[in-house]
Formats: structure tokens, sequence, C-alpha cells
């Protein structure tokens, strides 16, 4: 699992490769709970385009961060999730409670 | 129909999070030799990912760290039997247990979807559980490319 983040156009972005489980969700937490605190962005962006394995552990995570983001004012966006992800995402109803977009990374200044 | 054992492995290991992966990984391996679907291999690694998570995150609470055995049978016909056990506190109310968002864990965002996670995947999730003895989760699923196997 691999975390990059970057801010430009008003947003913060997030770009998280790889596999997210219960073990690596905790380090990405701190990680981006520290960003989105300290960030001016209005928006953050979770891009979930290369993240090929998630479990339940990834529901947490996003739900608390897009908690997370409100608390400070700002709204979350999760980006181009794979089937596979979408899939568990919206296993409970959480689909529900979040934003996607299907835009590319060369689209993001909308 | 008389199922069988075509293969099987069988891994201990200590109830780390770290191990979670590791979990993925054997399991992965072990079904690397057969004609599995992407889809069929992602299932079974995200089922057993949460079983081996519960017992990571419940098992061993306020008590010495123990191992978690991860068993993975092949039978014939494509069935596939996936173990996991821990020999820790174990579960009191199993069937509120398996309820959707049940969790014993809020503070650390564990949003008790685990076991909805397993059933959704797998044709079959049986969950035994001994308080203080500890907790074996079998998951199952038919490969639908060995059917014929």
């Amino acid at each position: 699992m691999a975390i990059r983040s970057e801010e430009r156009g008003g947003e913060l972005l997030f770009y998280v490769s790889g596999e997210i489980d219960h073990h690596n969700s905790v380090f990405l937490r701190e990680e981006m709970d520290a960003k989105i605190a300290s960030s001016t962005a209005s928006r953050v962006v979770l891009d979930l385009s290369e993240t090929d394995f998630c479990d339940s552990s990834a529901l947490g995570l996003i739900l608390g961060r897009a908690r997370e983001a409100s608390v400070c004012g700002k709204s979350l966006l999760v980006q181009r999730p794979s089937a596979r992800v979408r899939k568990i995402l919206d296993l409970c109803g959480a689909g529900k409670y979040l934003q996607f977009t299907e835009r590319r990374e060369d689209e993001t200044h909308t | 129909m008389k199922r069988t054992l075509e293969n099987r492995v069988k891994a201990e290991f200590s109830a780390k999070s770290e191990n979670e992966s590791l979990a993925r990984v054997i399991t992965a391996g072990f079904l690397m030799n057969y004609p599995v679907t992407t889809e069929e291999l992602a299932d079974v690694k995200t089922a057993v990912s949460e079983a081996v998570t519960n017992s990571v995150v419940h098992a061993y609470k306020g008590r010495e760290a123990g191992g978690v055995r991860l068993e993975i049978r092949l039978f014939s016909g494509g069935l596939l039997r996936v173990t996991v056990a821990d020999f820790g506190c174990g579960i009191a109310d199993v069937q509120r247990a398996r309820e959707p968002f049940f969790t014993t864990d809020r503070e650390h965002e564990r949003g008790g979807m685990g076991f909805s996670v397993m059933e959704t995947f797998m044709d079959r999730v049986k969950v035994s559980s001994t308080v203080e003895k500890g907790t074996r989760v079998t998951l199952e699923k038919r490969l639908c490319r060995m059917q014929n196997a």
C-alpha cells in the first residue's frame, strides 16, 4: 500500500494504491486526518483507481474520512473506485452516504 | 457424492495485523495452481481477510496474544473450504455478532460488516465459538471451473 497526496485547485487529493486492509488503514487514517485538518482546500478527493484490494476496513476508513472532512467544513469525493471496491462500499448502503466520481486525473481542474 | 480431498495447506501465525496480508497471500498462492476466476480469487481473499481480521482484533483483547490457524482444503468437484480459527475469548452471542453493523470496536472505526462481507462473497459461512476457548469460521465456495474435476 502506498499513499501520495497533493493540493491543487482548491482540492486535497489522495491517491491510495495497493491494498487497504485493517493493518494499513490505521496508518492511512492518521496520514489523511493530519492533512485534512491542516489543508485549506474545500474538497477532499480520494482516488482509488490504483487500489486493487480492500476489505470492510476500507468502509470504516472512507466513512470516517468523510466525517472528518465534514467536521473540517470540507466535502469528500471518492474517485474511480474499481467495481470490486465499489461493491464493498455499497454492501451496507454506505454508498448512499458517499459521493463518487469517475473523472480521471487530467480532469481534476473542473 | 463423496468428495475426496485434492489438496490442503495449514498455516498458523501470530494474531497480528501484519499477518492479515500474509493470510491473503497464502490463500492466493494455494489457488494459483487451479483454474479459478479472478472474481473467485478476489472473493476468497476478501473473506479470508475479514475472518483473520476478526481474530486479530477481537480474540485476544486484554490478554496475551495468541495464534490464528488458517486451513485451506480443496475437494473434488471444486469445493473450497477455508477455516480460520483462533484460541481466544470466543463470542458469547454468535448470531448477534453476525448481524450487519454489530461491532464491539467503535473507536477504531470497525464497521461491523465483516461477516456480511464473508456471506456476500462465499457460498456458505459457518461460525462456531466457545467462550474462553476460541472461534472457528468455516468458509465454503464452489469454484465454477472445477465443477467436473
